[in-house]
Protein backbone atom coordinates (compact mmCIF):
# COMPACT_ATOMS: atom_id res chain seq x y z
CA UNK A 1 0.00 0.00 0.00
CA UNK A 2 0.93 3.14 -0.71
CA UNK A 3 0.98 6.02 2.23
CA UNK A 4 0.74 9.95 1.81
CA UNK A 5 2.43 11.59 4.92
CA UNK A 6 1.43 15.21 4.82
CA UNK A 7 3.62 17.58 7.76
CA UNK A 8 5.29 20.91 7.49
CA UNK A 9 8.03 19.86 9.44
CA UNK A 10 10.60 17.88 7.30
CA UNK A 11 11.88 16.20 10.32
CA UNK A 12 8.43 15.24 11.78
CA UNK A 13 8.23 13.36 8.26
CA UNK A 14 11.11 11.71 8.27
CA UNK A 15 10.21 11.07 12.11
CA UNK A 16 6.78 9.24 10.69
CA UNK A 17 8.56 7.15 8.23
CA UNK A 18 11.13 6.02 10.89
CA UNK A 19 8.04 4.73 13.21
CA UNK A 20 6.73 3.05 10.47
CA UNK A 21 9.75 1.27 9.75
CA UNK A 22 10.36 0.86 13.78
CA UNK A 23 6.55 -0.99 13.87
CA UNK A 24 6.90 -3.12 10.88
CA UNK A 25 5.51 -1.42 8.20
CA UNK A 26 8.56 -0.52 6.43
CA UNK A 27 7.68 -2.37 3.48
CA UNK A 28 4.79 0.43 2.38
CA UNK A 29 5.65 2.57 -0.01
CA UNK A 30 5.43 6.12 1.43
CA UNK A 31 5.32 9.76 -0.60
CA UNK A 32 5.43 13.15 1.54
CA UNK A 33 3.67 16.78 0.74
CA UNK A 34 4.26 19.54 3.04
CA UNK A 35 0.82 21.12 3.67
CA UNK A 36 -2.97 19.72 2.85
CA UNK A 37 -2.53 21.93 -0.28
CA UNK A 38 0.68 19.85 -1.96
CA UNK A 39 -0.86 16.75 -0.41
CA UNK A 40 -4.28 17.28 -2.87
CA UNK A 41 -2.29 17.04 -5.87
CA UNK A 42 -0.10 13.91 -4.31
CA UNK A 43 -3.12 12.82 -3.62
CA UNK A 44 -4.78 13.00 -7.01
CA UNK A 45 -1.34 11.87 -8.59
CA UNK A 46 -0.84 8.86 -5.96
CA UNK A 47 -4.13 7.52 -5.09
CA UNK A 48 -2.18 6.36 -1.68
CA UNK A 49 -4.73 4.13 0.15
CA UNK A 50 -3.74 5.81 3.66
CA UNK A 51 -2.91 9.31 4.78
CA UNK A 52 -1.37 10.57 7.54
CA UNK A 53 -1.33 13.99 8.08
CA UNK A 54 -0.28 16.75 10.41
CA UNK A 55 -3.42 19.20 11.43
CA UNK A 56 -1.58 23.21 11.98
CA UNK A 57 -0.04 23.68 8.80
CA UNK A 58 0.15 26.77 6.43
CA UNK A 59 -1.83 27.11 3.14
CA UNK A 60 -3.95 24.40 3.94
CA UNK A 61 -4.03 22.71 7.16
CA UNK A 62 -5.31 18.84 8.27
CA UNK A 63 -8.74 19.53 8.75
CA UNK A 64 -9.22 21.81 5.73
CA UNK A 65 -7.27 18.64 3.65
CA UNK A 66 -9.15 16.02 5.12
CA UNK A 67 -12.77 18.20 4.23
CA UNK A 68 -11.39 18.76 1.05
CA UNK A 69 -10.84 14.76 0.24
CA UNK A 70 -13.88 14.16 1.48
CA UNK A 71 -16.05 16.64 -0.14
CA UNK A 72 -14.11 15.34 -3.63
CA UNK A 73 -15.76 11.21 -2.51
CA UNK A 74 -12.33 10.52 -1.75
CA UNK A 75 -12.87 7.83 1.46
CA UNK A 76 -9.03 7.02 1.84
CA UNK A 77 -8.56 6.19 5.50
CA UNK A 78 -7.36 9.57 7.31
CA UNK A 79 -5.05 9.48 10.63
CA UNK A 80 -3.75 12.74 12.46
CA UNK A 81 -0.38 12.73 13.58
CA UNK A 82 -0.95 16.03 15.69
CA UNK A 83 -0.37 17.69 18.91
CA UNK A 84 -4.10 17.76 19.33
CA UNK A 85 -5.45 15.84 21.84
CA UNK A 86 -8.50 17.30 23.69
CA UNK A 87 -12.01 15.83 23.36
CA UNK A 88 -13.18 18.37 21.79
CA UNK A 89 -10.47 18.49 18.74
CA UNK A 90 -10.77 14.45 18.68
CA UNK A 91 -14.26 14.90 18.19
CA UNK A 92 -14.00 17.23 15.34
CA UNK A 93 -11.42 15.33 14.30
CA UNK A 94 -13.92 12.24 13.79
CA UNK A 95 -16.85 14.30 12.83
CA UNK A 96 -14.75 15.40 9.95
CA UNK A 97 -14.25 11.93 8.62
CA UNK A 98 -10.80 11.23 9.90
CA UNK A 99 -10.45 7.04 11.50
CA UNK A 100 -8.00 7.74 14.13
CA UNK A 101 -5.67 10.14 15.64
CA UNK A 102 -2.19 9.52 16.79
CA UNK A 103 -0.97 12.33 19.36
CA UNK A 104 2.77 13.86 18.91
CA UNK A 105 4.81 12.83 20.59
CA UNK A 106 4.16 8.86 19.92
CA UNK A 107 5.52 5.86 20.79
CA UNK A 108 5.69 2.39 18.04
CA UNK A 109 2.78 1.21 19.93
CA UNK A 110 1.05 4.11 19.58
CA UNK A 111 1.48 3.89 15.92
CA UNK A 112 0.69 0.74 15.70
CA UNK A 113 -2.57 0.48 17.71
CA UNK A 114 -4.30 3.06 15.37
CA UNK A 115 -2.78 1.52 12.17
CA UNK A 116 -2.57 -2.08 12.51
CA UNK A 117 -6.42 -1.95 10.65
CA UNK A 118 -5.06 -0.57 8.02
CA UNK A 119 -1.77 -1.75 7.84
CA UNK A 120 -1.35 -5.06 9.44
CA UNK B 1 -5.95 32.64 31.51
CA UNK B 2 -3.64 30.01 33.19
CA UNK B 3 -2.08 28.66 30.64
CA UNK B 4 0.86 27.86 32.90
CA UNK B 5 -0.86 26.34 35.39
CA UNK B 6 -0.37 22.80 34.82
CA UNK B 7 3.42 23.35 33.52
CA UNK B 8 5.38 21.52 35.87
CA UNK B 9 8.85 20.02 35.82
CA UNK B 10 7.08 16.81 35.91
CA UNK B 11 5.19 17.94 33.14
CA UNK B 12 8.14 18.98 30.91
CA UNK B 13 10.31 16.12 31.73
CA UNK B 14 7.64 13.51 30.96
CA UNK B 15 6.96 15.33 27.44
CA UNK B 16 10.33 15.68 26.21
CA UNK B 17 11.57 12.22 27.40
CA UNK B 18 8.78 10.70 25.41
CA UNK B 19 9.44 12.92 22.27
CA UNK B 20 13.21 12.56 22.42
CA UNK B 21 12.76 8.58 23.42
CA UNK B 22 15.98 9.04 26.33
CA UNK B 23 16.30 10.61 29.15
CA UNK B 24 15.59 14.34 30.35
CA UNK B 25 16.07 16.39 33.73
CA UNK B 26 14.59 18.96 34.48
CA UNK B 27 14.57 21.55 36.94
CA UNK B 28 12.79 25.10 37.65
CA UNK B 29 15.02 28.04 38.36
CA UNK B 30 14.35 31.58 38.71
CA UNK B 31 13.12 33.93 36.30
CA UNK B 32 15.16 37.04 35.66
CA UNK B 33 14.42 39.87 35.61
CA UNK B 34 14.55 40.62 31.95
CA UNK B 35 13.59 37.34 30.65
CA UNK B 36 15.18 37.51 27.05
CA UNK B 37 18.20 37.84 28.34
CA UNK B 38 20.95 35.07 27.32
CA UNK B 39 17.50 33.99 25.10
CA UNK B 40 18.10 33.04 21.12
CA UNK B 41 14.83 31.59 20.12
CA UNK B 42 10.86 32.71 20.89
CA UNK B 43 8.17 30.71 19.64
CA UNK B 44 4.60 31.52 19.22
CA UNK B 45 1.67 30.35 20.48
CA UNK B 46 -1.70 31.70 19.37
CA UNK B 47 -5.11 30.85 20.48
CA UNK B 48 -8.25 30.64 17.77
CA UNK B 49 -8.66 33.81 17.20
CA UNK B 50 -4.76 34.48 16.14
CA UNK B 51 -4.08 36.43 18.98
CA UNK B 52 -1.00 35.75 20.97
CA UNK B 53 -1.73 34.11 24.12
CA UNK B 54 1.62 32.46 24.96
CA UNK B 55 5.81 32.69 24.68
CA UNK B 56 8.48 30.27 25.28
CA UNK B 57 12.59 31.72 25.45
CA UNK B 58 15.06 29.72 24.94
CA UNK B 59 18.75 29.56 24.74
CA UNK B 60 20.71 28.41 21.71
CA UNK B 61 22.06 25.44 23.97
CA UNK B 62 18.12 24.07 24.71
CA UNK B 63 17.40 24.80 20.54
CA UNK B 64 20.65 22.98 19.55
CA UNK B 65 20.13 20.06 21.62
CA UNK B 66 16.61 19.83 21.99
CA UNK B 67 16.38 19.97 18.29
CA UNK B 68 19.48 17.42 17.58
CA UNK B 69 17.49 15.06 20.02
CA UNK B 70 14.01 14.78 18.25
CA UNK B 71 15.97 14.47 14.53
CA UNK B 72 18.34 11.53 16.29
CA UNK B 73 21.11 13.82 14.56
CA UNK B 74 24.70 13.44 16.37
CA UNK B 75 25.16 15.63 19.60
CA UNK B 76 28.44 17.25 17.97
CA UNK B 77 26.42 19.20 15.64
CA UNK B 78 24.30 20.64 17.96
CA UNK B 79 27.79 21.40 19.99
CA UNK B 80 29.00 23.20 16.96
CA UNK B 81 25.87 25.33 16.34
CA UNK B 82 26.33 26.12 20.18
CA UNK B 83 30.11 27.23 19.58
CA UNK B 84 29.47 28.82 16.48
CA UNK B 85 26.38 31.08 18.11
CA UNK B 86 24.05 29.85 15.09
CA UNK B 87 21.28 27.61 14.83
CA UNK B 88 21.52 25.60 11.08
CA UNK B 89 18.89 24.41 8.57
CA UNK B 90 18.46 21.38 10.13
CA UNK B 91 18.81 22.07 13.72
CA UNK B 92 16.23 24.58 13.17
CA UNK B 93 13.38 22.68 11.35
CA UNK B 94 13.98 20.55 14.06
CA UNK B 95 13.21 22.78 17.01
CA UNK B 96 10.17 24.24 15.95
CA UNK B 97 8.93 20.84 15.81
CA UNK B 98 9.68 20.65 19.51
CA UNK B 99 8.08 23.91 20.13
CA UNK B 100 5.14 22.48 18.03
CA UNK B 101 4.71 19.43 20.96
CA UNK B 102 5.05 21.61 23.17
CA UNK B 103 2.26 23.66 22.45
CA UNK B 104 0.42 19.95 23.98
CA UNK B 105 1.12 21.41 27.59
CA UNK B 106 -0.47 24.49 27.29
CA UNK B 107 -3.70 22.60 26.04
CA UNK B 108 -5.69 21.53 28.87
CA UNK B 109 -9.14 20.66 29.61
CA UNK B 110 -11.04 23.97 30.37
CA UNK B 111 -8.61 26.42 28.71
CA UNK B 112 -8.87 28.29 25.40
CA UNK B 113 -7.12 26.03 22.79
CA UNK B 114 -3.58 27.65 21.61
CA UNK B 115 -1.47 26.29 18.81
CA UNK B 116 2.08 26.78 17.52
CA UNK B 117 2.58 29.32 15.13
CA UNK B 118 6.09 30.88 13.94
CA UNK B 119 9.94 31.06 15.90
CA UNK B 120 12.29 33.74 15.98
CA UNK B 121 15.79 33.90 16.41
CA UNK B 122 17.73 36.31 18.33
CA UNK B 123 18.48 39.65 18.71
CA UNK B 124 15.04 39.07 20.99
CA UNK B 125 14.47 42.67 21.86
CA UNK B 126 11.36 42.04 23.85
CA UNK B 127 9.00 39.57 25.05
CA UNK B 128 6.64 40.88 22.68
CA UNK B 129 3.77 40.47 25.15
CA UNK B 130 2.81 41.66 28.72
CA UNK B 131 3.68 38.25 30.65
CA UNK B 132 1.02 37.42 33.83
CA UNK B 133 2.65 34.46 33.96
CA UNK B 134 6.28 32.90 33.85
CA UNK B 135 8.17 29.30 34.38
CA UNK B 136 11.47 28.70 33.70
CA UNK B 137 13.20 25.37 33.47
CA UNK B 138 16.89 24.10 33.27
CA UNK B 139 17.17 21.26 31.04
CA UNK B 140 19.59 18.17 30.45
CA UNK B 141 18.67 15.88 27.36
CA UNK B 142 20.54 12.52 27.79
CA UNK B 143 23.43 12.33 25.71
CA UNK B 144 23.17 16.18 24.06
CA UNK B 145 24.08 18.67 27.21
CA UNK B 146 21.93 21.06 29.17
CA UNK B 147 19.80 24.27 28.47
CA UNK B 148 17.09 26.71 29.55
CA UNK B 149 13.45 27.22 28.31
CA UNK B 150 11.18 29.51 29.74
CA UNK B 151 7.42 29.94 29.06
CA UNK B 152 5.73 32.96 29.50
CA UNK B 153 2.00 33.61 28.98
CA UNK B 154 -0.61 36.53 29.40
Amino acid sequence: MKILIVDDSRVMRSIVRRALRQAGYGSHEVVEACDGKEGLCVYDNESPGLVLSDWNMPEMNGMEFLEKLRADGANVPFVFITTEWTPEQRALATGAGACGLIVKPFSEQDVCSVLDTYLG
Amino acid sequence: MGYLKTIDKDSVRDLLSSLFGKPCVVAKEKTPKDPTKGMYVRGRFVDDTGELVALTLSDLPFAAFSGAAIAMLPPGGAEDAVDEKELSGTLEDAYSEVLNVLSRLFNTEGRPHCRYTTMEKAPLEDCEMEAKESTLFRVEVDGYGTGHLLFLAG
